[in-house]
């Protein structure tokens, strides 16, 4: 009863204090939309790479390669989000589709995957259908992933908007870095600057991992370029940002060549 | 309760594929779903895998499983049947049931009328007597249970008849069967005489609602009607095709927004249907109507599949059938109305509200780019990246209730497979490449499979088409490491198939890295880890 009793405030300045407390507490408990769950969540190894650890609902992100594009939605996609990957059919030959078995493989939730190939009809000779798509993806999706498109400035600006408007994450897959792309004016841009592979030799071993550094560069809290090494993969398939306690792994995974994991593929 | 006559054709996804007269096997995700008799003959079975099937009969034809096709043949055994009775309802491709009382007046009797069934149905599909089971009984599961056995059950005799069938005879009969079965047995209830022998309230009490129907079957109680009140007329949905389809898939996607518009309906009232009437109206009037009858409540997207086979059967059927005209106005009555007894939401994951907005976005991305661009990635096996998962269409699968991982193969190693990581682009067709070591010479690889010399640099997209987008394109570019050749012989027996090349997976001089396939002395780049 002495302890309950000590609780009462006793002066002004203690109630206005328990007053200041229980309007932060009814601010943490309240049904709104707090800021947090503006943020979908990605996995530890790529916190790193976002000022606010996680990817920003609304957002736009530009990346160079597919693999972390993957590596970056995998989180969000297991959590009940789904991806929408739009691909443009591109310049031909040289290309090439997404893989989605390595998506699996990065922990992408494929059966909240839904991949639209816009046909060359739709697309038009300069791409001119294909923001009617974005757009409509956008609507739905929590996740769109565009690869390599080329738009007019004025149609990336609206796509942008129309991303912060419906609270879902675009994501420009854009393997030729251009300046008309989708990423122009990202929040954050992501391109790999060095990558090494690791776990094969000269004629003996198979890819295993590779560390990569990833130059962040962007707007707003992203405007202060950094550089952040990535595994990607790591030996089982995940993904870890390179921390101190496994500075060994690197030169061991390079110097060893695991030649003995691999046996004959045939 | 209703005397029914239940009929099933057998082996039916032979007899659509038009396959009957030779050993043949229908396939759905690798295992055999029906087969031909000679197939049997040589000792096939029905849930066997394919390789087990090809080992028991080599020469056997393997058929894919379309219920679409067999839906469309199945159209003009019903239009046949229709001389007997005017409502026939469809349970699934291959059979049907209807009402027994007034035919079986008309043609004096349930034997006779037995065999009537039987020649209309055998003249209709061109085959002897025993490629038909026709059976009577009360109420449509114990008429269906009969005809497997080909019985006319007396009326009234129907649980003597169920008592000594095994349990499992229920399996696909209500909501979660399956997993009722198995309890059930566990429980030592072998068959359906000992399950009905207990009290319905029990039942009730300890399974539930699908318990207790499942109960009701088997104690011959399938309280069901064959022909349903005429439903409350505001359920109705229809809607006026102006100009007038042509083609499925227009009528199609009109069906699917008014199979929506129902669902909304009856939702909106608690209620669900179990069997959907759907009407088709041509604009020279004539008229083609089917009553689809599915287990448990229909969702929009089943309904929507239903309206598509049926249309498919008539639109591109016979000549002598086909309408003279578009189909102008569509109709879609819900029967078997009852109580939407609801479903509950997982505790751990099930049915989001972004699952069902995604579900929507996807109709309308179909609308914007067409049906055949929007789709879904599926589990298959393979030993190349392109095979082992497979874009499919949106529309060809339940969204609904989608799971990825196929099966309980899924995550078992395919021998001959690449090792982990995979690519994470795929370059389809590869591109031509060029590979050559330290002197210039282009690398091969031995029939033994030992290469030629260590590959020193390489240029992707060679010649004419250097001018490609990737990173890689263009010019020489040295070899950093490298890994291989993983040779591969596929599909020797097979000529037109037939593949032997030799993988290697190539790190260049920047830290990209490549896969890269050597056949017939030609290099591509198929695939590459950006």
């Amino acid at each position: 009863m002495a302890g309950a009793a000590q609780r009462v405030p006793q002066t002004q300045e203690e109630a206005d204090e328990t007053r200041r407390l229980l309007d932060a507490l009814t601010a943490k408990v309240s049904p709104t939309v707090l800021a947090g769950q503006q943020i979908m969540p990605v996995s530890v190894g790529c916190r790193d790479l976002f000022p606010e650890g996680g990817l920003r609902r609304g957002s736009t992100v530009a990346v160079t390669s597919p693999s972390l594009a993957f590596a970056i939605v995998a989180q969000a996609s297991q959590t009940g989000s789904w991806l929408c990957a739009i691909e443009c059919g591109g310049t031909g030959a040289a290309s090439g589709a997404l893989g989605w078995v390595s998506a699996a493989e990065y922990g992408v939730a494929l059966e909240r995957v839904v991949v639209v190939r816009v046909p060359a009809g739709v697309r038009g000779a300069s791409g001119d259908g294909v923001p009617a798509v974005v757009s409509a993806a956008l609507d739905a999706f929590d996740v769109v992933l565009v690869s390599d498109v080329v738009l007019a400035p004025r149609d990336v600006r609206r796509l942008h908007h129309r991303a912060r408007e419906r609270n879902a994450v675009l994501m420009a897959v854009e393997r030729v870095s251009s300046l008309a792309g989708l990423g122009a004016g990202a929040d954050v841009r992501l391109e790999f600057s060095q990558q090494q592979w690791h776990g094969v030799g000269q004629g003996h071993g198979a890819l295993e991992r590779r560390s990569v550094t990833v130059s962040v560069q962007g707007r707003r809290a992203a405007a202060r370029p950094r550089d952040v090494v990535v595994w990607l993969p790591n030996t089982d398939g995940s993904l870890h940002s390179d921390s101190l306690d496994q500075p060994g792994s690197l030169a061991q995974a390079g110097s060893l060549g695991w030649a003995g994991s691999l046996g004959w593929a045939g | 309760m209703i005397r029914t006559v239940a009929v099933r054709c057998h082996r039916w996804p032979i007899v659509a594929a038009g396959a009957v007269d030779r050993a043949s096997a229908a396939m759905h995700a690798n295992r055999v779903v029906a087969v031909s008799e000679l197939g049997e003959r040589a000792g096939v079975m029905v849930a066997m895998r394919k390789r087990d099937a090809q080992r028991r009969c080599p020469s056997i034809e393997l058929i894919d499983h379309d219920p679409g096709r067999d839906a469309r043949a199945f159209e003009p055994v019903i239009r046949a049947l229709e001389s007997i009775h005017p409502r026939i309802e469809i349970t699934e491709p291959g059979v049907c049931a209807f009402g027994a009382r007034g035919p079986a007046r008309y043609f004096g009797g349930e034997l006779p009328l037995v065999s009537q069934v039987r020649y209309v149905v055998c003249q209709s599909i061109g085959m002897g007597h025993g490629a038909v089971a026709v059976g009577i009984a009360d109420g449509p599961f114990a008429a269906w249970l009969a005809a497997l056995k080909g019985l006319v059950v007396p009326a009234g005799e129907s649980p003597t008849f169920l008592a000594p069938l095994p349990i499992g005879t229920l399996a696909g009969a209500v909501d979660d069967s399956v997993n009722l079965v198995d309890v059930l047995i566990r429980l030592g209830l072998r068959t359906l005489g000992a399950f009905a022998a207990l009290d319905a309230n029990d039942v009730l009490a300890r399974f539930g609602w699908a318990g207790a129907r499942a109960h009701a079957l088997a104690s011959g109680g399938d309280a069901r009607l064959l022909d349903a009140n005429v439903p409350m007329p505001d359920l109705v949905v229809s809607t006026m095709l102006d100009p007038p389809a042509e083609r499925v898939d227009v009528a199609a996607f009109a069906a699917k927004s008014l199979a929506h518009e129902l669902h909304d309906g009856l939702s909106a009232r608690g209620l669900a249907c179990s069997q959907v009437l759907i009407h088709a109206q041509t604009a020279n009037g004539e008229i083609l109507e089917r009553v689809w009858r599915h287990e448990g409540a229909l969702s929009a997207g089943a309904v929507a599949e239903r309206v598509r086979w049926q249309l498919d059967g008539w639109l591109n059927g016979a000549v002598g059938v086909r309408p003279t005209a578009g189909i102008a106005l569509l109709r879609l009555v819900p029967e078997g109305i009852m109580a939407d007894v609801g479903r509950q939401l997982g505790f751990w994951g099930g049915t989001t509200a972004a699952d069902e907005r995604a579900v929507r976005a996807i109709a309308r991305l179909s609308s914007l780019v067409g049906p055949d661009s929007v789709m879904v990635p599926e589990r298959r096996g393979g030993r190349h990246p392109s095979n082992a998962v497979v874009l499919v269409r949106a529309d060809s699968v339940d969204l609904d209730k989608r799971v990825v991982a196929a099966g309980p193969m899924a995550g078992c190693p395919w021998p001959g497979g690449l090792p982990l990581p995979s690519p994470s682009v795929l370059h389809s067709p590869g591109v031509p490449s060029e590979v050559v070591d330290a002197a210039g010479v282009p690398v091969g690889v031995s029939g033994r499979g030992v290469v030629s010399a260590p590959p020193a640099s390489v240029r992707v997209g060679a010649g004419s088409r250097s001018a490609g987008g990737s990173r890689a394109g263009g010019g020489w570019r040295k070899v950093a490491a490298w890994a291989g050749p993983w040779p591969i012989d596929e599909r020797w027996w097979d000529a037109s198939a037939h593949l032997r090349r030799a993988r290697f997976q190539i790190v260049l001089d920047g830290g990209d890295a490549l896969l890269l396939v050597l056949e017939r002395g030609r290099w591509t780049c198929e695939a590459a880890y950006e």
